[in-house]
């Protein structure tokens, strides 16, 4: 058995059977549980190339599928992108309220999974930007509900990265005939130009970001937050292995500077746009832009302790964003509007909801004690060493952001009225004082987390 | 160019490209679209396989034939100023086109394929830009990003031999049409939540 169709063959075929079974949400959880936990735990301890034995059943893990003579390949490597994108998976169906997420959700989010796990592994690289464009139509099915006034954010999601389709093909093309010749210089400029084009129209980068803010105004937040805790994350990691399988391109001088630049402006514009930011849900948006502007920081450093600490942000990046969209689903089904106004004392209707929310949104903030804390301050030392003026810039970014969710406690902290409730389900106290404990638990011993990534990282893309 | 008669294709298809560009309701916008989809094969077949340009041809009157079959609310698909409006989106045009004009042995020559091929993909490929800039209405914003791709998909199958990813391309744009036709189509007001 190959890994490749383990990890997306079988996925896309549990997707297509669970599309049958829509009328039974419960099955559809259940399944989608057991299936992410099943690939997840596969790719944290199974190595890609050795056997797997299960009792008198003897299985040959091989790391290649042939499929219509291009290669899906999937090496050890690849294991812990695997392990991240299952273990969401995961967290997202342990966390889906079965009577407000519509039941498409788990079939479709196995479909995309499958389709983002082949897009990390097609060769040649230039079919991920086909696969990707093939995911994020299944998003948009996904997300779409019997709601006026939806399509209109999803048509600028849908645009954004329908345009990145072109210019990631383009440049494919390009290094393609340039492989045999790589002394024309024109070429390969042009080839880096529209790749950097490609990936900044997928991530969301500055200038191409609006859409972002529009889409999570006009979809469910826990859908945002699934759709924002894997698309930006593959992409990550598709632009990393790229990079790195390319010499011109790793060892080019504008390299570092173009993405530190871009980085930076992310996280400048991010930060100004959220403190004067009224919506929550768009505080949502910006808090997913902030955390690519600090991952592209850290590639950045083109060094191994900036790519492991790029590998250890994904961790508490999408645990908090999970908790957030988890937080405002509890408040925004409650008929509770997610604007500053709405959430005016709502601490006292909801306080271990809202007490979520904050502690995401101080996560990602980089607040002490909880999880990000470690990895921003490493970044801002490294930062600082570099270039004083691209940390201060990051700081002040940072400073706007952290200015919005001081006002968001604010507001939330109001004493509105005398009496004190608590209208969550003992399930989701229960899961947000797990995820909470978590967070915390991260930001006082981050050896928690270079603990879980160690194993992984002699065999990770370290752009060396 | 290689054949003369592709002068008048050209003229055609930048009339026709006008066409899209200013047309006021879905009807002449699907109109104009077909015409596209129509003068772009009689190019394609001088210098592709039958078979792989009647692909490209039966891929854009289906996409086409998908959004034309959507029930919309909305009769006019524009909302533009008909005086200002519209001489603004011929003036951007007409830039786009002498643009083309200037740099196209250039491009030509980057991409080494003919002028036969690339000025009408290139053509094509600004018309979708301008027509995703301007609008605001959601089936023209579909119609501009099918435009887009099959300008692009001109240029990348005259360079990009691979069955499969043209084959690929093919299916992402016509997902993008039943995607657009599914976003477009109204809800009842008994459905609305």
């Amino acid at each position: 058995m190959s890994a490749p169709l383990f990890w997306i063959v079988f996925p896309l075929l549990v997707s297509v059977g669970l599309l049958f079974l829509l009328q039974y949400p419960r099955v559809q959880k259940s399944t989608g549980i057991i299936i992410s936990l099943l690939l997840s735990v596969a790719a944290l301890f199974q190595p890609i190339g050795n056997v797997l034995r299960l009792g008198n059943l003897v299985l040959d893990i091989r790391p290649d599928l042939q499929f219509f003579g291009r290669s899906l390949y999937l090496d050890n490597g690849d294991r812990f992108v695997l392990a991240v994108i299952f273990m969401t998976l995961l967290i997202y169906y342990m966390l889906m309220d079965i009577k407000t997420i519509p039941a498409k959700f788990v079939p479709f989010s196995l479909g995309i999974s499958g389709i983002l796990v082949a897009a990390l592994a097609v060769q040649p690289f230039l079919y991920a930007a086909v696969l990707i464009e093939l995911a994020v139509l299944l998003m948009i099915i996904m997300v779409r509900e019997k709601r006026v006034n939806q399509e209109k954010g999803i048509i600028r999601f849908l645009v954004y990265i329908t345009l990145a389709m072109p210019f990631i093909l383009f440049s494919g093309w390009i290094l393609g005939g340039t492989q045999a010749s790589p002394s024309e210089e024109g070429r390969l400029l042009g080839a880096a130009v529209t790749l950097i084009i490609g990936f900044a129209l997928w991530l969301a980068v500055f200038p191409f970001h609006s859409w972002v803010p529009q889409l999570s105004v006009v979809i469910r937040p826990y859908l945002f937050g699934f759709i924002f805790s894997l698309l930006p994350v593959v992409i990550l990691f598709i632009m990393v292995n790229y990079v790195s399988s390319l010499v011109w391109l790793r060892s080019a001088s504008y390299l570092a500077p173009v993405l530190s630049s871009i980085g930076i402006i992310m996280i400048v514009t991010t930060g100004l746009w959220a403190s004067v930011e009224k919506d929550i849900k768009r505080l949502l948006a910006y808090s997913v832009l902030l955390e690519t502007g600090f991952s592209l920081i850290m590639i950045s450093f083109k060094t191994e302790q900036g790519m492991v600490l790029m590998y250890h942000s994904l961790i508490p990046r999408i645990l908090s964003l999970a908790l957030l969209v988890y937080s405002l689903s509890i408040l925004s089904s409650s008929g509770i509007v997610l604007t500053n106004e709405g959430v005016r004392g709502v601490i006292r209707r909801y306080p271990i909801a809202t007490i979520g929310a904050l502690i995401a949104l101080f996560t990602i903030s980089g607040f002490p004690l909880f999880a990000s804390f470690p990895v921003r301050l490493e970044l801002l030392r490294q930062l600082g060493s570099n270039s004083t003026s691209s940390a201060v810039w990051t700081i002040v970014g940072l400073t706007g952001f952290i200015y919005s969710v001081i006002r968001f406690f604010w507001e939330v902290t109001l004493p509105i009225s005398d009496t004190w409730h608590m209208h969550e389900r003992m399930t989701q106290v229960i899961i947000i004082i797990v995820v909470v404990t978590i967070l915390i638990l991260a930001g006082l011993i981050p050896q928690l987390i270079e603990g879980t990534i160690e194993p992984f990282i002699s065999d990770l893309p370290l752009l060396r | 160019m290689e054949n003369w008669i592709n002068y008048l294709t050209v003229t055609l298809l930048t009339v026709a490209l006008f066409g899209l560009i200013l047309a006021d309701s879905r009807r002449i916008t699907v109109i104009a679209y077909g015409v596209v989809v129509l003068l772009l094969f009689s190019i394609n077949i001088q210098f592709w396989s039958f078979g792989f340009a009647l692909s490209k041809l039966l891929t854009g009157i289906m996409a086409m034939l998908i959004l034309a079959l959507t029930p919309t609310e909305e009769t006019n698909v524009t909302s533009i100023n008909p005086g200002t409006g519209r001489i603004f989106n011929i003036v951007s045009f007409g830039f786009c086109i002498i643009l083309v004009l200037f740099t196209i042995n250039r491009t030509s020559g980057f991409l080494a394929i003919e002028l036969d091929q690339s000025i009408p993909a290139l053509l094509i490929l600004l018309c979708g830009f301008i027509l995703l800039g301007i609008s605001q209405e959601s089936y023209r914003i579909i119609i501009g990003l099918l435009t887009v791709l099959i300008g692009f998909e001109v240029l990348y199958s005259a360079i990009e031999q691979s069955l499969l990813i043209n084959g690929l391309l093919t299916a992402v744009e016509l997902l993008i049409a039943l995607v657009g036709s599914y976003l477009l189509t109204p809800i009842n007001e008994g459905e609305e939540e």
